[in-house]
């Protein structure tokens, strides 16, 4: 039962990680810039997630809004 | 998603108008963007104000699997980021744009003789990599109380992730790279406390890195 819970956890935060690292491994394996504002990054999408959040924007309302200007 | 496309967009720009004219300089794009970091940390902290936030997470809850209690919000994002780098891994191998995007890190100059767009190419990888910069901070967010210094924590574990990893394996080493960092820190937090696990990642980083300099699953073609 503890061997199921700790590999749960492994898991999860291998996940977390692979996804937080994914943009530093694709900017520095291709094309060899070193990204120092990779946690800046992170830092920002968190913050905008939060102020979307808070601004109630619900994703399907915008999506509308954004077809409407396209069509117009 | 939005704030991905949001941070992407930044991303974009940061690219284009400074870390363009410095490709041949790695050096000093390394002070570049840590300047950036700083200025977009001191930016949040002048909009955001320094104190905590909280994002409710939008699924709540936790399920159990075996007796074991499972956050459902934590799990969905796991799946969901072995997805995107699954779905991003097949993009690079399969399609048309990784095909540019390989002629590219192969040679240069011949890419670009043979008609291919490279400051276009750059800036598209440029952009990607921050969108899911973007994304993945969005995720995060729920899971803890946002503070102007999270991306810290994930700056310096990405960085061993991608080192210990390989640099320039996206698929296996990322992911082999975050089994053994993550790993380690979560059995170490176990069974010590959080300092000894920190250093015991560090240690593992070291090792690893006289062992294999090129990173885990990288092989030696260079």
């Amino acid at each position: 039962m503890e061997f199921i819970g700790i590999s749960v956890d492994v898991f999860l935060i291998t996940a977390t990680l692979a996804l937080a690292a994914f943009g530093l491994a694709i900017i520095y394996g291709l094309i060899g810039v070193i990204n120092m504002g990779h946690g800046a990054m992170l830092t920002l999408g968190a913050y905008l997630t939060w102020f979307f959040i808070s601004l109630n924007i619900h994703f399907y309302y915008a999506f509308c809004y954004l077809e409407l200007v396209s069509l117009l | 998603m939005l704030s991905g496309i949001g941070v992407a967009i930044i991303g974009v720009l940061l690219e284009h108008f400074i870390v363009r004219k410095f490709y041949h300089r790695p050096f000093d794009t390394l002070l570049l963007t840590w300047a950036f970091f700083l200025i977009t940390t001191e930016i949040i902290k002048i909009i955001f104000g320094t104190d905590f936030r909280n994002i409710e997470a939008p699924i709540a809850g936790a399920f159990d699997v075996f007796g074991v209690n499972i956050p459902a919000y934590r799990f969905l994002v796991s799946l969901f980021a072995i997805l995107l780098i699954i779905a991003s891994t097949a993009v690079f191998l399969k399609t048309n744009l990784g095909i540019k995007i390989r002629a590219l890190i192969q040679n240069k100059e011949v890419a670009g003789l043979m008609g291919l767009d490279i400051n276009l190419t750059y800036k598209t990888v440029f952009g990607f990599g921050s969108f899911m910069a973007g994304i993945a901070g969005g995720l995060i967010a729920p899971m803890l109380s946002i503070d102007p210094y999270i991306g810290n924590i994930y700056l310096v574990r990405s960085f061993f992730v991608v080192i210990v990893g390989g640099v320039g394996q996206l698929l296996s080493g990322t992911v082999v790279g975050s089994f053994l960092i993550g790993g380690t820190e979560t059995l170490f937090a176990i069974f010590s406390d959080q300092v000894i696990s920190q250093a015991a990642v560090f240690l593992l980083a070291i090792i690893l890195l006289r062992l294999k300099p090129s990173g885990v699953m990288n092989k030696k073609n260079v």
